[in-house]
């Protein structure tokens, strides 16, 4: 079983390396393990994340890709579907059946055709386009929601902090 | 089945457990050393007599047997070699497990494992093309066996040396896809009280293992024959090498785990970083005690550079980071920047071919993650350097919306927060250019 997980995730690590898509890019953190990987996700384009440099973590399952993946932000992430020890909830990280929020239907779910790549460009439209129905920081959603300047001014401190900025008061 | 039982629970992880035994191996060291050398001269000759006298000759094990006496290898033998069986199958705890198996009865061992040619032909392994694949070696392994009959062929299904205490590991199938009759053979270590040392440990050379051997006066290899196994018919191959190491751990009063050679592959590995980071931690709080903080994994490096990166930021990130790698010390990189030691632009070697080596992949990957944040960080910054600009062409356009009230603007321009535009590090020189040009344009205006 591990067998057939090893040969795939070398499979995508070799996608990932050649061709790498736009903003995105993930290795396994050591090469005696290729069941945990560090990947970098840079914010979209004209949202309040944008050019922010995000790293996280992601750990494969032994009978990846049957199970899905987990991931998790290694910095300060403030997001309405982002946990705050970082953990990111969205639908394609959840396998069908097991839904903690009920709000995702299970052709958006984990599937053994998803890819390490198709994860984080789901988490780069996540970041882009919060999704505030099911919130797994509720005080981000609400901030979101209400205070959108509020949220952005974070996001941006969030964000230097990523390029090694000094943080900003303006 | 063992459950939760950890897999350094079966491998040794010290040569000496107890305080007694340690004070007695400093007292004992100089007398190991001269026999150790001594031996060392009678074992090339049992090794010269192990080539002389091939295989199967009756006076060959009697002398080996002898030999290995002197040299502190002392073999006994129990129960009853079933000659019917043609497959020895044992646990595994001792580089020299199968010489002992061996000078009781002559027997093929197939080496897959990774012993120099020279060797193996005066041990009389067989090479039965295991590299190639696993149903080659068992095609030949029965091909043998058909050829010479009375030579068993011996297997250690457990492909690597555990300390046989808590639990044996699962045992590959090869052996039993040879033969339905197997006979199973528990072997057990024993050294006299003082010499309490074990006979292997994680991650061992087999070389330390064998001066042990000899330094110390007696070990002895105590071989048992259990009774025969017979494959049932209705039973899987799986199920037959379950049974068998069932059998042999209950004799060893034992149990049976599910642990693979790979799991005590990545157990040696995980113990040698310990100790590396452990003799690392002792060198640094010996060499380095005011300068300190020393940078142990990558990731502490990685913000460390960052870090750098903050108060330093005409440097590139990975050649901070390349430097960190060598000096492992924030202070010291920080000397050297400032000493000019590193370049501050990178040689720009990124977009070249990509290797299709693996290997080399964990390095593409670092230096495209520093590259992906400079560019980020220059992105940012730009639009920050455009949004000054755009507020100083703000307020030049409120100067001329104000009929040109230069006090005003100067009163402006004084109560802009300069402190903390710079201190947002976005004033740029391109900045305080469009500022002189505007206030230029402004006193041509007035005049």
């Amino acid at each position: 079983m591990a067998g057939y997980a090893l040969k795939r995730l070398m499979t995508e690590y070799k996608e990932l390396t050649t061709r790498p898509p736009e903003g995105i890019i993930a290795a396994p953190i050591d090469e005696d393990n290729f069941f945990e990987w560090e990947c970098l996700i840079t914010g979209p384009d004209d949202t309040c994340f944008a050019n922010g440099v995000f790293p996280a973590r992601i750990v494969f399952p032994q009978d990846y890709p049957l199970s899905p993946p987990k991931m998790r932000f290694t910095c300060n992430i403030f997001h309405p579907n982002i946990y705050a020890d970082g953990r990111v909830c969205i639908s394609i990280l959840h396998a069908p059946g097991d839904d903690p929020t009920g709000y995702e239907s299970s052709n958006e779910r984990w599937s053994p055709v998803q890819s390490i790549e198709k994860i984080l460009l789901s988490v780069v439209s996540m970041l882009a386009e919060p999704n505030d129905e099911s919130p797994a920081n509720v005080s981000a959603a609400k901030m979101w929601r209400e205070d959108r300047q509020q949220f952005e001014k974070i996001a941006d401190s969030l964000v230097r902090k990523t390029l090694c900025l000094p943080a900003s008061e303006l | 089945m063992a459950e939760n039982l950890q897999i350094d629970e079966i491998l040794n992880q010290k040569r000496i457990g107890d305080v007694i035994t340690k004070a007695f191996a400093i007292f004992f060291f100089p007398l190991g050393l001269i026999l150790l050398i001594i031996r060392c001269f009678i074992g090339v000759h049992a090794f010269l007599i192990a080539c002389l006298l091939r295989k199967s000759n009756r006076i060959r094990s009697i002398v080996m047997r002898f030999m290995c006496c002197v040299l502190g290898i002392v073999v006994r033998k129990f129960g009853e070699r079933d000659e019917s069986a043609q497959v020895l199958v044992s646990n595994h705890i001792s580089i020299l497990d199968h010489l002992a198996i061996d000078l009781i009865s002559p027997c093929f061992l197939p080496s897959i494992w990774d012993i120099p040619t020279v060797i193996r032909w005066c041990f009389g392994y067989v090479d039965l093309g295991a590299s190639r694949g696993r149903s080659e070696l068992v095609q030949n392994a029965k091909k043998l066996l058909a050829e010479t009959r009375g030579q068993p062929i011996l297997a250690f299904p457990e492909g690597e040396i555990t300390n046989g205490k808590r639990a044996l590991l699962k045992f590959s199938t090869w052996a039993f896809e040879i033969s339905d009759v197997v006979q199973p053979i528990s072997i057990t270590v024993s050294r006299p009280v003082p010499w309490n040392f074990s006979v292997s440990r994680i991650a061992a050379s087999w070389l330390a293992d064998l001066v042990l051997f000899f330094a110390i006066p007696a070990t002895f290899i105590n071989v048992e024959y259990l009774p025969k196994l017979t494959r049932n018919e209705d039973e899987s191959i799986d199920e037959f090498a379950l049974r068998t190491a069932q059998t042999i751990a209950t004799h060893l009063k034992i149990e049976v785990s599910n642990f693979e050679p790979r799991d005590v592959a990545e157990a040696t590995k995980r113990w040698k970083r310990d100790q590396f980071e452990r003799r690392n931690q002792a060198g640094n709080s010996l060499s380095s005690g005011s300068s300190g903080n020393r940078l142990q994994n990558d990731r502490q490096l990685d913000e460390c550079a960052m870090r750098i990166k903050q108060s330093h930021p005409s440097f590139h990130l990975s050649l901070i980071r390349e430097d960190l790698q060598k000096t492992r010390n924030q202070a010291a990189t920080i000397t050297n920047l400032k000493l000019g030691k590193i370049p501050k632009d990178l040689n720009p070697n990124l977009d070249g071919k990509i290797n299709l080596d693996p290997s080399s992949w964990k390095s593409i990957f670092s230096s495209r993650k520093w590259q992906m944040i400079e560019e980020n960080r220059s992105k940012y910054l730009q639009k920050d350097g455009a949004f000054v600009a755009t507020y100083l062409y703000d307020l030049y356009h409120s100067y001329v919306n104000r009929n040109y009230d230069f006090e005003n603007f100067v009163e402006q321009l004084v109560n802009i927060d300069w402190e903390k535009i710079i201190r947002r590090s976005v004033f740029s020189g391109k900045c305080l250019i469009d500022l002189l040009k505007i206030i230029i344009k402004i006193r041509k205006g007035v005049e």
